[in-house]
Parts: C-alpha cells; sequence; structure tokens
C-alpha cells in the first residue's frame, strides 16, 4: 500500500450468500443506489461477484476506477467450516499435548443425552505431532525447541499432502517467541505451506479453546486465500485502484491481506453486514439502542445494538451438532458480533411433545421439500405453513407471485398435527406461531441477559423473509415498544456492507490495579493504537475523517470476566482522574450484576480502540426517500382478506409497500405486502411510515 | 379462549427457564475461582412458596437434581420462612439439609410479589474450600472436614451479617470463597427481580397453580416413560474398595417397576464408614434419579414433579443414608457408581437391544440409550495446596476423566466426566496459579474396551512440582479421590472392559488412601481407563476399526487382545 488511494465518489457492496450474491452500488455524491443480484458459483464463488460487477461496469462506464471502497462480505469460510471443504491441516503443539483438540472440555453440553456427540476435530490424530519445547504461564523458558525434531516432523508432511499447519504451543500468549521459532522452521523447509500461529490467531489462555481457533484459522486458509488472490486479480485486471476490504465477524472491515492472514475473522461476515445496516437503519430513526431482528427459512438470528454499536462475543462455535446448543460445536474465539442463531425459521416443523406441548423446531423441511404449502411433497406442518393458514400470507403472493403457496396442503398439515389435542386448524396454527416466537423470545431474553439489556427498551429491528411476518409478535412478547422494518430488509446484508462505516477494532493489554492507574501511560497506549489504526484506512493522511473511541475492560481482581468501560478521548483525557474510571467500572457492574463492592480491589485488562472514518457516522451517506406527495394511505391499498386474529378472525386491509409514503399511518389489523416479505400488524400496532420508507411500528398503540 | 393452555404453560415454563440461565451465566461472570468458572459445578433454582422446585438452570451438575427439590421443604422444617423480609438472604451448608458435602454452599432468598412472599429462589455453587483439614478422604467425620453452616441469615434486609465474618476467618483463600459467595447472591438477586416482573406482567397472584401444572405435566411424562417398561423386578450390587478401610463397601440394590411407579432400594447396602465416602440421601437421589431420567425422560426439563414416580430407600445409617456427623467430602467414589448399577439392574429387566443376537435393534420401541461401564466413573479428583514462592497461597482442583461407555448404536466418548458434568479446569489456567507443571495429558491408545462399539478412551495426566524460583515454598500436600480404583470396568453384552486406574508417585504406584507432600521434582501421574465396549467385537465395523488404526487410537495389536490394553490387577 503506497502513495494515497485515489478518491472515488462510488462505494461497492457485495455479499456471497448461500443462493445469491448480492451487490449494491452507492453513489456517495447523490446517494443513489443500485442493486444487482446474481447466482452464487459455489464452485469458484469469485466467478458471480466479477461477472456481477461486468454487468454493472457495461451500465456505468468507469464504475470500478471511480470506486473508493469495495467491501466484501461472504459465507466462504463458515461453510468450509461446516462441510468440510478445507484444507489438509497440520498441527504441531507442545509434546504431551496431542489431544488437546480431542480432549476438549471434558464436559458433556447436554446433562440428560447419553447419545451426544461431538464435532470431530479439523485435524485428525495423525496429523497431531508434539513439539520437543515448553514455555512456564509466565513466558519463561523452561525447554528450548528442539529444531532438529521440528525439521524432522516438517519434512513428514509431505506424505500426508499437507496444505496448511496451525502451530499452537503452552502459554503462547504470554510470549510467541518458540511459535515464531517453528514456524519459521516451517516456513525454511516448506514455503509452499500456510502457517498459522495461535499466538497471532488468538494470544489468550485456554489451550483448547486458542487450539480450535488456530487450526480452524490454518484449516480454511487455503481456501480464502485462493479466493481472494483470484478476486483481486480480476478486479486489479478491471481498473479497481480503491481500497479491497472484507466485512469480518465483528462488523467492521479489514484489508484483504488482513483476512487472508485471519480468516477467522471472517466466519460471520455476512450476518455482520445484516446487523450493521440494522444498526444504521436504527440510527436514521433516531435510535441507538435495539434488536436486530434476523428470520429466514430454516433459522433466525438476534443481535442486540445497544449506543450504537452491536454487542461482541468471544465465545462463538462453528459447526454445532446439536441444533445449536452452546457446547456442541467447534470454539472459534475470535471477536464475532454476538449473534444468537435459534432454531427457527420458516422451514421449521412443529411437532407435539411427550408432554402434549406443541413445539417447533428445530428440524426444518429446508427448501427441499420445503413447508407443505410449498407442494414438493412435504408433508409436516411448518411455520410458513401456520402463517399461510392464519392468512397472514397471500398463496398468490408468495415472492411478488412467482411461487404460488397450496393452502389446501398447508391446511392439511397443520389440522393433522391438531387433531389429537382437539385443535382444528386455525387454533393449532396459532399455537405453532406462538411456539415459534416464544421460543425465539425465550432465547433472545437469555441473549440479551447475558448482555444486561432489558428488552422492554429496545426497538426490533426486523428484516429476513420471515421477520416482518413475526416481528410485532416478538416485539408483544418482549415487551419491546416498537418495531422497525427497513427498506429492502431482503439484502441487508449487502446494504450493511456499505452502510457501515469503514471501521477497525485493536485492543492492547493494560492489566494494572485503578489505584496504580497510569493516566498518561494509558493515554500513549491509546494514541500509538491511533496511528496505527490510521493506517490501515483510506485518506489516511487524515483531513480529519478519523474519529476514535475508547474504552477499556475492567474487572474486580481475582475475576475471569470484564465489564466494558467508556473513556474518554482527546482533551477530555486529561480532566480523567482514576477514582473517576473505577466509580464508572462499579455502576457498571452494579448495573450487571445488582450490587457492587468498597471492599475488593478493581484492575484493567485490556484497552480497546475503535478508529472509524468519520462522515461515513454523520448520515452523509444518504439513501434514495420515497417523495411524500400527500396522497391518501387509500391510494396504497391493494385489496382486503381474512386473517385469523388470536381473538378472532377480521376482514384485513393488505397494503403495498411500494406505494406506501413518508407520512402515512396504517393502523392494525393489517398487512403491508413487499416482493420478499409480508409485515403482519396486529389491533394494537399502529404503522407509521418514516424516512428512507422504514416502516415504524408502535406495538404499545391502543 | 384465546391462546391453547398448553402454550400458556409452555411459554411460562420457558420464561422462568431463561431467568434461571441467565442467573447462572451472571454467577459465572461475577465469579472468582475457577471452580465456577472452568469446573461448572452449580445450579440456579426457584420455587413456589410451598417450596415446589418448577426450574433449575439447564447447565447443572447432576448430583445437585435429587437434592435441589428438598432444598426449600428442607429449610422450610427448620427455619421460620414467613419471618422473612426483602433483601434478606439464607446461607447453608449443611450437607443433610443441603447437597451431600460442606464444601457445596446453598444461598436461599425469597421472592416478593404484591407484599408478600410469593416463591424462593437458590444458587448452589461448589466452592474452593471452607477450611478445616485439607481435603482428603481420611476425614473420620464432619468436624475434620471445615466449617459448618447452619442455615441463617447472610444478609438481612439487604445488609451483611456476621456471617461473612465467620468465613472470612474459616476458610483458605477467603477474597476467592467471599467472592463466589457474593456471585450466589447477585444471581439469586437477579432471579428474584426477573420472577417478580414475569409474575407482574402476567398478571399472576401466585406461582403455585402454575408450579402444580408444570410438575404435574413432568410427573405424568416420568410416569408415562415408567409404563412403557415391562413390570419386574431385578438386582444388582457392587463392592468397593475403600483405602484406609478393611473391609470393602457393598452397595446392593433392588430395582422394581411396578405399573407407572419405579422403585430404587438399596437395602443390604453397608453402614457408615469412618472416611469422607458417605452419601447424604439427598445425594443418593441425585444420582439414582439423574440416571433414570437421562433413559427415561431426557427431554423434559427436570423439576419437582419429575420425581414422584420413583421411590428411593436407603437404610438409615448405611453409607447411602448415613447419620450426622458422617464424612462425606468424597462421596462421588460411592455415589457416582450408582448410575452404572441401576443400568445393570435395568438391562435385566428391559428387552435386549439385539434381540436373537442380531446386529440391529428391532424392538417396536426405541430401546434405553444403556451405557456400558464408563472408565470416567467416578469423577478423579487431585487438589493440590500451598504456597507460591511470593508467599500467596494457591489452592488448585485438577479434575480428569477416563472414557464413557459405549452404546448399542455408537462409541463412547473419550475424556468425558460421567455420571458427573464437571469440566476442566485447563492446563493453563493451573499453571497460572500454581507452582506445578503438567507434563502430559494426552488419549491412551487401546484403553477404550473392545465392541462393536468401543469405548471411549481414557487419559494420561502427570503433574509435577516446579523447582527454583518458579516453585512453592516449601511442600505441596495432594489430595485425591476417585477414579476407577480397584473396580474393573467391564464391557456390555460382549463388549469388553478397560483396565483399572492407576496412580503413580515418580513412577511407582500409590493408593489414594492419605493425603501426599510433594517436593520440587516430584511426578504424580494418574492414568485413567476408557469406558466398555458394546456388542461383540467381531461385528465391529471395518472402516471403524481402519479409522481407529489410523489415529492410532488402538495398536495393531490390541485388535487381538481379549481384556483391554492394561491387564487388570
Amino acid at each position: 500500500m503506497t502513495g494515497t488511494p485515489p478518491r472515488g465518489d462510488l462505494r461497492i457492496g457485495t455479499d456471497i450468500g448461500g443462493t445469491f450474491t448480492d451487490f449494491v452500488v452507492l453513489d456517495a455524491a447523490t446517494g443513489r443506489i443500485t442493486l444487482e443480484k446474481r447466482l452464487t458459483t459455489p464452485d469458484d464463488p469469485s466467478r458471480a461477484v466479477v461477472d456481477g460487477l461486468d454487468v454493472l461496469r457495461a451500465a456505468r462506464p468507469g464504475l470500478l476506477e471511480r470506486t473508493e471502497i469495495l467491501t466484501h462480505g461472504t459465507t466462504l469460510v463458515i461453510n468450509a467450516l461446516i462441510e468440510r471443504t478445507g484444507g489438509t491441516t497440520a498441527l504441531l503443539t507442545t509434546e504431551g499435548f496431542e489431544d488437546v483438540l480431542e480432549i476438549r472440555r471434558e464436559v458433556r453440553y447436554d446433562a440428560y443425552d447419553l447419545e451426544l456427540a461431538f464435532p470431530r476435530p479439523l485435524v485428525p490424530r495423525r496429523l497431531r505431532h508434539g513439539v520437543r519445547e515448553r514455555l512456564h504461564a509466565s513466558g519463561r523458558e523452561l525447554v528450548p525447541v528442539d529444531a532438529d525434531q521440528v525439521r524432522a516432523i516438517v519434512d513428514g508432511l509431505a506424505a500426508d499432502d499437507v496444505e496448511s499447519v496451525a502451530i499452537c504451543l503452552l502459554h503462547s500468549y504470554a510470549d510467541g517467541d518458540h511459535e515464531r521459532e517453528v514456524a519459521r522452521i516451517v516456513r525454511e523447509r516448506r514455503p509452499d505451506l500456510w502457517v498459522s500461529l495461535s499466538s497471532e490467531v488468538l494470544p489468550e489462555v485456554r489451550e483448547y479453546e486458542r487450539t480450535s481457533t488456530t487450526v480452524a484459522n490454518a484449516y480454511v486458509q487455503p481456501l480464502l486465500a485462493g479466493y481472494l488472490r483470484r478476486l483481486r486479480s480480476a478486479l486489479d485486471e478491471r481498473g479497481f485502484a480503491g481500497n479491497f476490504y472484507v466485512m469480518q465477524s465483528t462488523g467492521g472491515v479489514i484489508p484483504l491481506e488482513v483476512a487472508r492472514t485471519f480468516p477467522v475473522r471472517v466466519v460471520e461476515s455476512g450476518p455482520a453486514g445484516g446487523v450493521m445496516a440494522a444498526a444504521r437503519i436504527g440510527a436514521r430513526a433516531g435510535i441507538s439502542d435495539l434488536l436486530a431482528f434476523d428470520m429466514g427459512g430454516t433459522t433466525a438470528k438476534v443481535a442486540a445494538v445497544v449506543d450504537g454499536q452491536a454487542a461482541l462475543t468471544h465465545d462463538y462455535e462453528v459447526a454445532r451438532t446439536a441444533h445449536f446448543r452452546p457446547g456442541s460445536g467447534i470454539p472459534v474465539c475470535t471477536p464475532v458480533l454476538d449473534l444468537l442463531e435459534i432454531g427457527t425459521g420458516g422451514g421449521s416443523i412443529a411437532h407435539i411433545d411427550s408432554l402434549g406441548l406443541i413445539k417447533v423446531g428445530p428440524r426444518s423441511a429446508g427448501s427441499v421439500p420445503g413447508p407443505a404449502a410449498y407442494g414438493r411433497g412435504g408433508d409436516q406442518p411448518t411455520v410458513t405453513d401456520a402463517d399461510l393458514v392464519l392468512g397472514h400470507l397471500d398463496p398468490d403472493h408468495f415472492l411478488g407471485g412467482e411461487m404460488p403457496l397450496r393452502a389446501d396442503l398447508a391446511t392439511a398439515a397443520i389440522a393433522a398435527l391438531g387433531e389429537p389435542l382437539g385443535l382444528d386448524a386455525v387454533a393449532t396454527a396459532h399455537a405453532i406461531r406462538e411456539a415459534a416466537e416464544e421460543s425465539m423470545v425465550a432465547a433472545a431474553r437469555v441473549h440479551l441477559a447475558e448482555m444486561g439489556v432489558e428488552p422492554s427498551r429496545l426497538p426490533v429491528v426486523a428484516y429476513g423473509g420471515a421477520g416482518p411476518v413475526h416481528a410485532v409478535g416478538l416485539a408483544r412478547k418482549l415487551g419491546s415498544p416498537r418495531v422497525l422494518i427497513p427498506p429492502a430488509a431482503g439484502v441487508m446484508s449487502a446494504l450493511g456492507l456499505i452502510l457501515a462505516p469503514a471501521t477497525f477494532e485493536t485492543s492492547q493489554t493494560y492489566k494494572v490495579k485503578t489505584d496504580r492507574l497510569d493516566l498518561d501511560l494509558m493515554d500513549d497506549l491509546y494514541r500509538q493504537m491511533e496511528k496505527s489504526a490510521a493506517q490501515l484506512l483510506p485518506d489516511r493522511d487524515g483531513g480529519g475523517r478519523v474519529t476514535y473511541t475508547r474504552w477499556a475492560d475492567m474487572r474486580y481482581v481475582g475475576q475471569g470476566f470484564e465489564v466494558s468501560v467508556g473513556l474518554p478521548g482527546g482533551d477530555d483525557w486529561r480532566a480523567l482522574s482514576a477514582d473517576e474510571v473505577t466509580a464508572q467500572f462499579k455502576a457498571a457492574y452494579e448495573s450487571r450484576y445488582r450490587r457492587s463492592y468498597d471492599d475488593v480491589a478493581v484492575e484493567t485488562m485490556n484497552l480497546r480502540l475503535r478508529a472509524t472514518l468519520s462522515g461515513d457516522e454523520d448520515g452523509a451517506l444518504r439513501l434514495p426517500t420515497p417523495p411524500s406527495t400527500g396522497r391518501p394511505v387509500e391510494e396504497a391499498l391493494k385489496g382486503h382478506r381474512d386473517v385469523h386474529l388470536p381473538d378472532g378472525t377480521a376482514r384485513c386491509p393488505v397494503y403495498d409497500r411500494s406505494l406506501l409514503e413518508p407520512g402515512m399511518t396504517v393502523a392494525g389489523p393489517a398487512l403491508v405486502e413487499e416482493r420478499e416479505t409480508t409485515t403482519v400488524l396486529d389491533a394494537g400496532a399502529v404503522a407509521t411510515i418514516g424516512d428512507l420508507g422504514i416502516i415504524s411500528i408502535d406495538v404499545r398503540a391502543e | 379462549m384465546s391462546v391453547p393452555d398448553p402454550v400458556r404453560v409452555e411459554t411460562s415454563w420457558r420464561r422462568l427457564q431463561s431467568i434461571t440461565d441467565e442467573a447462572a451465566t451472571a454467577l459465572v461472570r461475577a465469579s472468582f475461582s475457577s471452580v465456577i468458572r472452568d469446573f461448572l459445578d452449580y445450579a440456579c433454582v426457584v420455587f413456589d412458596s410451598e417450596g415446589t422446585m418448577l426450574v433449575h438452570s439447564s447447565r447443572s451438575t447432576p448430583g445437585l437434581l435429587g437434592v435441589l427439590p428438598f432444598v426449600v421443604p428442607n429449610a422450610m422444617a427448620e427455619y421460620p420462612m414467613e419471618t422473612l423480609r426483602p433483601g434478606d438472604v439464607l446461607i447453608l451448608n449443611d450437607p443433610w439439609t443441603g447437597s451431600g458435602h460442606l464444601i457445596d454452599i446453598t444461598v436461599l432468598a425469597p421472592i416478593f410479589h404484591r407484599d408478600r412472599l410469593a416463591g424462593y429462589v437458590a444458587c448452589s455453587a461448589h466452592h474452593l474450600n471452607v477450611g478445616g483439614r485439607h481435603a482428603t478422604i481420611e476425614s473420620r467425620d464432619l468436624y475434620e472436614e471445615g466449617l459448618k453452616i447452619p442455615l441463617t441469615l447472610l444478609y438481612e434486609r439487604g445488609e451483611p451479617t456476621m456471617v461473612f465474618d465467620f468465613l472470612r476467618v474459616n476458610v483458605r483463600e477467603p477474597d476467592k470463597v467471599i467472592g463466589d459467595l457474593r456471585a450466589q447472591v447477585s444471581a439469586n438477586a437477579l432471579m428474584v427481580e426477573r420472577v417478580a416482573a414475569f409474575m407482574a406482567e402476567h398478571d399472576l397472584a401466585a406461582l403455585e397453580p402454575l408450579s402444580a401444572e408444570i410438575t404435574g405435566r413432568s410427573e405424568a411424562s416420568m410416569r408415562a416413560a415408567i409404563s412403557a417398561l415391562p413390570d419386574g423386578e431385578a438386582t444388582s450390587e457392587i463392592s468397593l474398595d475403600i483405602p484406609g478401610l478393611t473391609d470393602p463397601v457393598r452397595v446392593a440394590l433392588r430395582l422394581t417397576i411396578s405399573g407407572d411407579e419405579l422403585i430404587l432400594d438399596y437395602s443390604g447396602t453397608t453402614g457408615q464408614v469412618p472416611r469422607a465416602v458417605n452419601v447424604t440421601l439427598n445425594m443418593t437421589r441425585s444420582y439414582s434419579f439423574y440416571i433414570l431420567k437421562c433413559l427415561l425422560d431426557p427431554l423434559v426439563p427436570n423439576n419437582g414433579g419429575s420425581l414422584r414416580p420413583v421411590r428411593i430407600v436407603a437404610p438409615e445409617g448405611s453409607v447411602l443414608n448415613p447419620y450426622r456427623p458422617a464424612a462425606t467430602w468424597g462421596r462421588t467414589m460411592i455415589a457416582h457408581m450408582l448410575p452404572e448399577l441401576i443400568m445393570e439392574a435395568l438391562s435385566g429387566i428391559v428387552p435386549d437391544p439385539f434381540p436373537g443376537g442380531g446386529t440391529t435393534p428391532h424392538t417396536p420401541r426405541e430401546p434405553l440409550p444403556i451405557l456400558a461401564p464408563s472408565g470416567a466413573t467416578p469423577l478423579a479428583y487431585c487438589n493440590l495446596v500451598g504456597e507460591r514462592a511470593d508467599g500467596g497461597t494457591f489452592f488448585t482442583i485438577v479434575t480428569m476423566h477416563g472414557g464413557m461407555g459405549a452404546l448399542a448404536t455408537q462409541d463412547g466418548l473419550s475424556c468425558i466426566s460421567f455420571p458427573a458434568n464437571c469440566a476442566n479446569i485447563p492446563v493453563e489456567i493451573i499453571e497460572s496459579d500454581a507452582p506445578l507443571l503438567i507434563r502430559r495429558k494426552s488419549l491412551l491408545p487401546g484403553s477404550g474396551g473392545r465392541g462393536k462399539y468401543r469405548g471411549g478412551l481414557g487419559q494420561r495426566v502427570e503433574i509435577e512440582v516446579l523447582g527454583g524460583d518458579l516453585g512453592p515454598r516449601g511442600t505441596v500436600l495432594a489430595g485425591l479421590r476417585g477414579g476407577r480404583l480397584g473396580v474393573p470396568v467391564r464391557g456390555a453384552l460382549g463388549g469388553e472392559g478397560s483396565f483399572a486406574a492407576r496412580v503413580e508417585l515418580n513412577g511407582t504406584q500409590i493408593g489414594i488412601g492419605r493425603q501426599v507432600t510433594l517436593s520440587p521434582g516430584d511426578v504424580l501421574a494418574f492414568e485413567l481407563p476408557g469406558g466398555g465396549g458394546y456388542g461383540d467385537p467381531d461385528e465391529r465395523d471395518p472402516r471403524l476399526i481402519a479409522e481407529d488404526l489410523a489415529d492410532g487410537l488402538v495398536a495393531p495389536d490390541d485388535l487381538g487382545a481379549t481384556d483391554g490394553l492394561v491387564p487388570t490387577e
């Protein structure tokens, strides 16, 4: 990266999903947005990206030359981990600890299930090699690296067609020298191999989690690196000279080179884009705390956004064997937006459990055979079937009418389920809807509680095909006051790629008790972090376009988990005192744990910094807003249909979303249809169309 | 009626469940020791005002399952609960009232709704220590085992009581113990607040109608599962050598299935012993009931109703129902064997999953997932105490697990806690806390019992005491308990077994009856057996055999062996 990149006026977001590769082009000067959609090309996903860009270039010459930032989201990494299509990987670890991946944490994720199973380690035992070396927990060397032994191991890797090597030695989080020495030998003898070091991928204590994460990184590296190389060279050939970023799982972006070194950081790239879009849409509606709710065909995902930021988790897992049960997957402990995935989507199958209660999911009918209503041979009652029976969905308007649904088949499947309970089809469909929403609410509630967030004050931003159908019901059960349905709810991930501000986060360990806090030193550390983060942003020479946010992870001495405490930056830093930092920690602690203590010392653990390309933050990016012509809302009415509400059947108006204008109001019970989804307003819900065409629903209106 | 009733029950049930899970998360995050953080031995519970348990946190150790439903009823019998006021918090660690050994401390708090007592919440957790003699099965009575906390107020109207002062001067590492206790209090406060909000939101005057509904359904579900089994009676017994005792401890079981009830009668079991292995009735119930729940009704969340169709008889004064002041610290050495005893008896009544010697189950309904015996049973536990070079105390727990027995449908899991469900404390955490070096922690190839499905593998763990400035000030005292010692792991239905566990000091086999004093350079090693195999080894899928060979999980010459890797002595 030399010289100042050209300052273009376009931004491109492109997201590779399971079925479609989406494109959003934003003209920063006019706020104009262009959309494009291609079928994903699984054999080489870069092909669909390049083809789609070529179509956009044909319509707008000079497109890539004028692009300042191209941000990419991809499901490549997570798919490779789930489908096990990564490269053959070897693990070099401390001798005596070759089985850490298989011994795990020795705990069963389900106390009652005797038939439980774990995913097989990504590296089989024969490719796990013990290196003679040892560090103490303090980082002091106890046994030096046996270089001859490492050479012999490396020379033996050829016989197993190893492509990638993970190096994870005990206590390398304290000192990475031994890992670097082993890596040097590997590279010396086999420069063709990819190498991942645990001291770089995840420099954190706890050997199982660190090894698992490093191995996952090594496993997907050959695949992701090859893909990004092909994509980059295709872009270069087409005159692209801007910054190429990849959306990482935190909702920030990283340069291509960083993504190639640390593929695990982009594991939840796509969903992160959706959450970032939800956060930005919320911001446009003046809301900084919200719940992003994405409900698709097989699962639903929820994430909390607080103060405009989505929370992060470090306890992420992929490929859970037991339907999303925590503990049943492969830990990938890089920071990931704290998304909770729930086995409740439109295709989730309803059943009666041993107690005679109706339950939904986690089994899904998928797209084949799909819900009974698809008429493709499925006869299991799903959430989509229930929505159809209740009249929430129009059988002739599914996907804009491209895919007619069979109400008769849905009714038969639902009625068959309810019969043993003495319930008719409509009552059963209500029960399914209730059970689906309740299981999402229960999961969301625990998830929010873990972050210390009170659901009753969080508006819900709903997207995905089934999100707007269930959003009001979900909000009511959570006690949320309000629901927002963003525009273009079907391409939220790609939209998020251009709406998300270019953001980098860095951290630095600074472990000290607050009575010995050196605020000048802290300020220096933050300034160093600011400097290096700015180097990764376009326009790094400035113009004051970068803003910085500081915070610190703190805890009582002896605890294992921290609470984040926001800190001032710039000139405000000078007014800060150690007592004030401690007091802020105690307030944050008390709000989460109901008590705080004066007789236990407080310490800082990590200093964290976020650098954001500003101008991105203040709403300068414009999205097209439909004009207000002052027409009456009746002109958006496309008809009426019977909807079964919990307290009876009503003839409800159906509105065409594309005809709704800012300022219009729709009172429930009513339905608002668009191509990819339907917004369901029950009695008591009142929707107002706002800026950008956002549907804002007051759930508590009476 | 707008919404079918089953939905409302389910909704409320899930809500209460999520409240206990939220509290469990808060407990872990606010804790001060790796016992809660990494070992995960705790539970959070909600009761109604009559003392009926409604829900407990999903992550709870099986040892607490049979204990929790009785905590509030026991407390109600001992304490004038009607005098409790908002902000009051009770504490106890009596093994008979609470959870079976002093080291588990239970904290209880009342829920108030509309100015009346509406229910209780409780949080039980294993602590680092409660003072007294260092943990060892050598203790002859309760008084050697540490501080006893009678059911008493820990907070009175939100103000801490003298109990904290007693604790601080009686326990080792008081900052961690008190920190963990405070985390329990926080978890309870969260539950109290959430349950009251739930009641207000749903306009519930009381929890009892809901708990009647929940426990009634759970009871019915358990009864249905028992009814599906043939009536019958079977016996099983086990003889355990307890270090320090001349006679083995015999545990006898008569299991009777009669209609929708199941009776476990332990009459004939040895009387209580002067070693810290006695199992209070609460604990006997926990592990007896736990395995029945796994086998018969694993999907329904546990509560006070699930236990009703099961009657457990343990003679007073026996090791399974001792009188005070029996010593109880190492009770898992006996209690953890109960599931195996129960599965053995049950397999004498329920149909063979492979009738006629065939290879696939073809009974009309799903067979019970009965396991071959596990090398992980009982829990192997080692605590090491001493002073670091900097003068600070260290108190470290090392737990490790052998393999789980195979099932009729799959191989056993390697190195996994069963029937306990506690995580290991990571090697890097142990070495950060204590002047110890874990030299090895690896699978033991060939330790899984052979069978159509093989047992999970056991492991070898070596713990060295460091020397020099990284070493301890003085010596390190190690207390040991459990591990599959003296009771070989057998296979099931033609499957083969594994070896008995070994404990070595500097390469020489030692017993676990006494505490061991370790000096710098000493190495304590554990070899834990794998699980038993299930079914005839000759019927094993050749592909599975090839995979095991490629991964070195078995050695080629093991394939023809008849009795695991290391012969039983």
